[in-house]
Parts: C-alpha cells; structure tokens; sequence
C-alpha cells in the first residue's frame, strides 16, 4: 500500500520532535512533511496532497484555525488533527470539520486513533476512484469532480482547485459510474456534483458552482433540480457532526 | 408595489369609467331605435296629454282615465310603468294587464311598489284602442304618468338596456365585489382583525348595489318580485353610508372627537332606518314617504363624511384622511348633485346615476386604501412578534451572563479551599493525599465547560434558552450550530426567529412522548445557511395540503411563517413527519 501522505504544521520545535516520533512509533508506512508556519504549509497543500494533517493552533502569522479553512475551501475531504493546549477551539473544530482535537502533551493514543481513521479515509478516497478514456486514462476522485459538461462528442471534467480535464465520451455513458455519488443530471449536457452547487439562478436556469462555472437546468427539471439540490443541503446539515469526532 | 405608481393609472381608470359612463348615459337621450314606438300622446278626460306627466292634488285613489290609439304589428309587445299606483290595462275594451288591487301586495306598504312589465299585445288587424286605469298614490298627492313603449320583445329590451344597462351591470358588480370581500374579510379576521375593514368596505358595495339593483326598472322587467326590489332599493339607500362611516371610523386614525362625530351620524342614520322600518311595518308612512328623510339625512353624512376629512387632513396632516378626501368629496358632491336632479333639475340621465360614479370611485381607492390598511397591519404584528422575540433572547442571555459569573465565583471559591487544603496537607507532608486532593480539583475544573452551541452570541443565547427548556422537560436535546458571528444581510433578530421558533415548535411537539429527542445542525457554506431540526412528536395534524396544522396557542410564528421567512432570503424549507420523527428542513442566503 502507498505511504500515508501526513503534515505537521508545528512551530514548537520540542512538541514536532514528540509528534514525529509517535507517527513513527505507530508504525504505519507514512512519509511526514514538517512546517513551521501557516505561509509555508499554504504553499505546499494541493488538493489531494496529503491524508492527514496535524496543525498546532497558536502558530505565528497565520493561525492554525485560519489556515484549516484555507485547505478546507479547496478540500473538504481530508482528515485534519488540531493540537494545541486549550480547551477553547473546539467550536472551530466543529465548524471546520476537523478530525480529532488532540491536547498538549499529544498522547501516542490519539495519534494511533487519528492515523486509523486517516487510512479508512485514504482506502475510502482511494475507492472513490474514477477512470476515465481508453487512451490518456485520467483519475480523479469523484468528490473532487465539480460538474461536467458535453460538447458533442468531447466531456470536459471541471475539478477542484482549477483542473478542467476533456476527454472523449458520453455523459450517458458517464452517469452511471458516478450514481453512488451525489451527482445529478440537469441538463442533457450537464452532469453535477450538488455538493459543489453554490446557487442556483432562476432567471438565467443555472446552477452557479463553486469555483466558477455554471451549469445550464433544463426548464422542465428545474423544480426536481432544485429539489434535488435542496436535499442534499439538508442531509448534508444532518451529517454535520459534533467537531470532537 | 409602490401606491405612487399604482394610483395614478387606478384614478386614471376612474376617470375613463366616468368617461364612458356619460357616454353610456347619452344613448338615453336620443330617440328610441327603429322597431320601438314611444307612446306619448294620450287623451285623458277629453283632453290630450303628453306624458310623461305629473298630475298633483289628487286625494287618495283618485281614478286616472288614460286612452290611446295604435297599429300594433303581429308580436308586438308593451312596456309600461307604474309607480306606487294600482293600474288596469284593456285593448278595445278587454283587460290586458292588471296590476297593484288589493290584496295583490303586502297590506303594510300602503301603496303597490313600482312595476315595470312587458306586456303581450293580442293579434288584431288594423287600430287598437288602450285603455289605462290608474289609482293615485295614498302615500302622495301626485303621481307620474310615465310613456308606454310599443315594439317586440327583443327591441324594447335592447331600448331598456341601452337606458339601463349600465346601472343593472354596475349593481351586479357592486353586489358580486361586496360578497366577495365578505369572503376575503372573513378569511383575513381569522389572522388579523383588521380585516374587518373589509367587511365594512363589502358591505357599502352591497348595500349601494342592492339599492341600485331595486331602482333599476330593468331589473323589474326580468325579475317579477316587485316588493323585494323594492325593499332592497330603499334598504339599500337608507343604510348605504353606516358601512362607510364605520369603514372610516376603523382605517383612517381619525381624532377622538371626529370618531365620535361619525359614529353618531352612523347611529343616527341606524335609529331612522329602524323607525322607518317600524313605520312601514305599521303601515303607518311607506318608505317612499319616509325617504324623504333619507334623501337629507344621507348626503347630510356624507358632507360631515368629506368636512371631517378635510379637517383632518388639512389640521392634522393625517395622510389616509387625505387619500380619502376626493372621493369621499366627491361621493358627497355627487348625492348632492343627485338630489338636486331628483328635485329641481331633472337632467336627462338615468336616476342615481351620478351616485354611481361617485361610488365607483370611492370603492376603488376605498380599496386599494384598505389593502395597505390590512397589509400594514400584518406586518405590525409580525414586527411587534419579532421584537417581543427579541427582548426574550435579551433576558436569556442577561440570565446566563448572571449564572456564568455566579458559577464563576463558586469556582473560585472551590479553589481556594482546595489550595489551603493542599497547603496544609503538603506542610504535614501528606503526598498522596494532596495529589489525590489536587487530581479531585482538576477534575472539577475540567468538568467546567460552559457550553457554546454557536458562535452568534444572539442565536447561542436562543439555543441555550431551548436547550434548557428541552432539558428541563426531559428531551434528550442535541443541538450544534455552525451560525457565525456576522450574519451577512440576514439580520441576527430574523435568525433568532427561525431557529427559536422551529426549537419552540420541537420542545411543544416532544410533550407526552415517551423518550423525546431534539437534534439541531446546521450547516455553512458558499454563504448558505442550512439548519436542521429532527424531534419526536406524539402527534401531528396534517392539513389536506399536505401543509401541517400549528398546535401552538399564540406566541411565535408556525411553519409557513418561517417558510415565508427563509424565502424572502433566497432559500426554502421542507417539512416531514416519518416514523414519529418530524424533520424540519430550511436554508437561506446570508450573503
């Protein structure tokens, strides 16, 4: 199995050591990436760079708070571990989707912990694998594909943090491999992802997306677009869950 | 809608009605269409005559002798009028028509009512001779010999309607708007009671209509009910301005002192009615003698009506008064003006034809006057609820802040025991049981958490408030909010609402079941909120729209408020009940 991808965004250079030494001790095959800053940190995280990121929260410059809802603008997705002495974060926590909230002195228990969930989530991603084209195959995780669209016989692959892939097909063809995800069908040249809809316009019956883009509703569907995207909203409300994890 | 983009097309509109009522009104005027022969000269006791024509002094049931001769063709048909007189038709000496004998109409009126009738001439070739036999009034010294129309059915109806149509259309109109603001009144007094303007405004179009509807001598031709029409002509006229009078009282924030003016004017146009009605029944004076009455005691309030408004618009500034002055003014002008015809200056138009106008255009800015009154008032309450709802989270959270600082000063307390305590234990040098001491105190420290659900301190000081409620009621209440701090351009108030009002919905709703729960999420992104909400419920009641009955007495706002609420931010809701679960569902656009 590949490494687990893991960052450590710590300006303590005692507390790095001590964390350092329990991903090793944990023994899962892993390589670390250290950063003594935010700035730094920013600078390296691409989307589906890492599994699991370790971020103290009193950084100097750009705090640790700030610097998860820069990486979660772009990734939603991957595992994230506050370390830090106080108690007082863990409504940030929450809203931030972090993983786990682990108190100084880190003990080896939570690293074990976080590092089991981060590779359950790495096979999960690695599942959430999509194939695509006999020649120049490319591979993307579904939860980072936005929306795609149909020009004749070509699909262009809108992804996050600014990829656009275009590869021969059919969203006919397509649609299929994606009904596990939550993707809908708007349009007969549009596919979805309604976790990437930022609104929808009813004047110009578009769904507006995140990142850019639009994706055209056709005027017959929109009430069941709307709906469709609607529930989505509200489950994904309901999954929210309590930011301790 | 902006009422100043709105109000001048509507005067506009006024205005051609009128334009066109005048108009309408012309066709009166000029001769009958061919097909329909006037007869007008009759011979009466020797002498010819020309009617219409008005014989005075007469005692009471004085005998009337009209004759006349024709050439009837084949299908020819009569029109004739007789008012408050009883009256035999005969053609070459046979009776044709009678009408108004005694015992034939209530003994009470006194006289017969008004008649119009169509009445079929025999086949006969060549001239025919009429003969009318009337009975003057007892309850007049005069009476009015009106022409009788001679054609076929079909002509002298259209002659008919073109004189009288638009009166018999306009009633119609009036009587139909007038149910229906009944309706809408009685809708809108449920939620509001200031929809009982409306009612008010309904029932000065039906009394107008129906006293139109009586007068009309169309309608006596095709409804053959001579004594309701004319109940319902003088009911209508005598009661017309009390509906108008409390509609005024009610929308337009007069003074005390103009309130009161009104409202006797309403009272006393109440107790002549009622005498008259009194009198009538005693068979003592018809209303067609008591309206004589009317015909001062009505125009009289409407004048007071119209000065009251000046007053209060000039003086008092007040802006509804103001909207209502020309209208009302000149509804009043217009009463005048048909009194004045009626007695002195006998134009050629149909009766209470410029009465009509007059009411066409008070009842159209009457009602656009009402609709804002109604509107307004809905949206007071609602402001009223939301601030109420306000000044309840204030005190919320003034209570934690007092329970925080007092469990602060607890805590403070606690520790400095626990301190001297250790102290004394380490100076007898008791490790163990100063570090057991120590380990005693962080627990105690640790288990201090002040529980934040939110970082909007206005919607965490509201969940807080539920929470506890919900806990105090023994739910299980699980509720984490991602609601931040700004709120974009959805004020913090409204937020409070929904999230309050769907919490209070849910905490009602977990009473009397078994294990109760309530679990709130929320979620924030691309500046979409969505906040969720699922509880146990022992029962709903579902609407046959698939909307959900409200089982709360008073208080905050049901479902389809917040749903009005959250559309009105761009977003939506959805609510379910499965399982003995309710889910309720929302999302709207904070920026």
């Amino acid at each position: 199995m590949e490494q687990l991808q893991i960052a450590v965004c710590e300006d303590d250079r005692a507390d790095m050591q001590r964390l350092c030494g329990l991903i090793e001790t944990n023994g899962v095959p892993a390589s670390v990436s250290v950063f003594a800053n935010g700035e730094e940190f920013l600078t390296a995280c691409q989307p589906d760079r890492f599994d699991l990121i370790f971020m103290d929260i009193y950084l100097d410059g750009l705090n640790g708070v700030e610097a998860v809802r820069r990486v979660r603008e772009a990734d939603r997705e991957v595992p994230v571990a506050f370390t830090t002495t106080s108690g007082d974060f863990a409504l940030d926590g929450y809203r931030l989707r972090v993983e786990k909230y682990i108190e100084k002195p880190v003990p080896q228990g939570d690293v074990d912990e976080i590092i089991t969930l981060a590779l359950h989530k790495k096979a999960e991603r690695h599942r959430d694998r999509i194939v695509w084209g006999r020649r120049e195959p490319i591979e993307f995780s579904a939860s980072r594909l936005r929306y795609v669209e149909q020009k004749e016989h070509s699909l262009s692959f809108y992804l996050t943090g600014g990829q656009v892939w275009r590869r021969k097909g059919k969203l006919d063809d397509l649609e299929p491999l994606l009904a596990a995800y939550p993707f809908f069908r708007c349009h007969k040249s549009y596919l979805v992802n309604l976790a990437f809809i930022q609104g929808i316009d009813r004047e110009r019956m578009v769904f507006q997306m995140r990142e850019g883009g639009s994706a055209y509703i056709r005027r017959e569907t929109f009430y069941r677009a709307r709906s469709a995207w609607e529930n989505w909203l509200f489950s994904a409300a309901r999954r929210e869950e309590d930011g301790n994890g | 809608m902006d009422k100043r983009t709105v109000l001048p097309p509507l005067c506009l509109a006024a205005l051609m009605a009128v334009l066109f009522a005048v108009a309408l009104s012309f066709r009166a005027d000029r001769r009958p269409p061919p097909g329909v022969e006037s007869l007008s000269q009759w011979q009466m006791e020797g002498e010819a005559v020309s009617l219409p024509l008005t014989v005075g002094s007469l005692p009471a049931r004085t005998p009337l002798v009209l004759t006349a001769t024709l050439h009837p063709k084949e299908g020819d048909y009569l029109y004739v009028k007789t008012v408050y007189a009883p009256l035999r038709l005969y053609v070459d000496g046979v009776l044709l028509f009678e009408y108004g004998q005694p015992g034939s109409y209530p003994d009470f009126l006194i006289d017969p009512p008004t008649k119009t009738a169509l009445v079929p001439l025999p086949d006969a070739e060549g001239t025919v001779t009429l003969r009318m036999e009337y009975a003057s009034p007892a309850q007049r010294s005069s009476i009015t010999l009106h022409p009788v129309l001679v054609g076929s059915s079909a002509a002298v109806l259209m002659e008919l309607i073109g004189q009288m149509g638009f009166s018999l259309f306009f009633a119609f109109v009036l009587v139909a708007l007038g149910l229906l603001l009944f309706l809408v009144a009685l809708v809108v007094t449920r939620f509001e009671a200031a929809g009982a303007a409306l009612f008010w405004l309904g029932l000065f179009c039906v009394c107008v209509g129906c006293w139109v509807l009586g007068e009309c001598n169309l309608t006596g031709v095709l409804v053959d009910a001579p004594v309701i029409l004319y109940l319902m002509a003088f009911l209508g006229l005598f009661t017309l301005a009390i509906p108008m009078l409390k509609f005024g009282c009610m929308v337009l924030g007069l003074r005390r002192d103009s309130r009161r003016l009104l409202h006797g004017m309403a009272l006393t146009l109440e107790i002549c009615t009622g005498a008259a009605i009194v009198l009538q029944l005693l068979g003592v004076a018809a209303f067609s003698k008591t309206m004589y009455l009317f015909h001062v005691v009505v125009p009289l309030s409407l004048c007071v009506f119209a000065v009251v408004l000046m007053r209060e618009s000039v003086w008092d500034q007040n802006r509804m008064a103001r909207r209502f002055l020309v209208p009302t003014a000149a509804l009043a002008m217009f009463a005048l003006l048909e009194v004045g015809n009626y007695y002195l200056f006998h134009l050629p138009v149909q009766k209470s034809f410029f009465f009509q106008v007059g009411v066409l255009v008070f009842a159209v800015v009457a009602g656009v006057v009402c609709g804002y009154f109604v509107r307004d008032a809905f949206q007071l309450r609602a402001q009223n609820g939301m601030m109420q709802r306000q000044v309840e989270i204030q005190r919320e959270q003034y209570r934690l802040l007092l329970e925080a600082e007092e469990h602060r000063r607890e805590l403070r307390h606690s520790v400095k025991h626990h301190l001297a305590a250790i102290r004394v234990l380490l100076v007898q040098q008791e490790r163990e049981a100063a570090l057991a001491d120590l380990n005693t105190m962080l627990d105690e420290l640790s288990a201090d958490v002040t529980g934040r659900l939110c970082d909007n301190p206005l919607v965490n000081a509201t969940a807080m408030h539920y929470q506890a409620m919900a806990r105090q009621a023994g739910a299980v209440a699980d509720i984490l909010l991602d609601i931040p701090e700004d709120t974009g351009r959805v004020p913090d108030s409204e937020l409070c609402v929904i999230v309050g009002d769907l919490l209070e919905n849910a905490v009602i709703a977990c009473r009397g079941v078994e294990k109760p729960f309530i679990k709130m999420r929320s979620r924030c992104a691309d500046g979409l909120l969505t906040v969720t909400l699922d509880n146990s419920y022992s029962r709903v009641q579902q609407n046959a729209d698939g909307s959900f009955q409200s089982t709360r007495e008073g208080g905050g706002l049901g479902l389809r408020a917040i749903a009005a609420l959250v559309e009105k931010h761009g977003g939506g809701s959805h609510f379910e009940a499965k399982d003995g679960v309710f889910y309720s569902s929302v999302y709207l656009r904070l920026w």
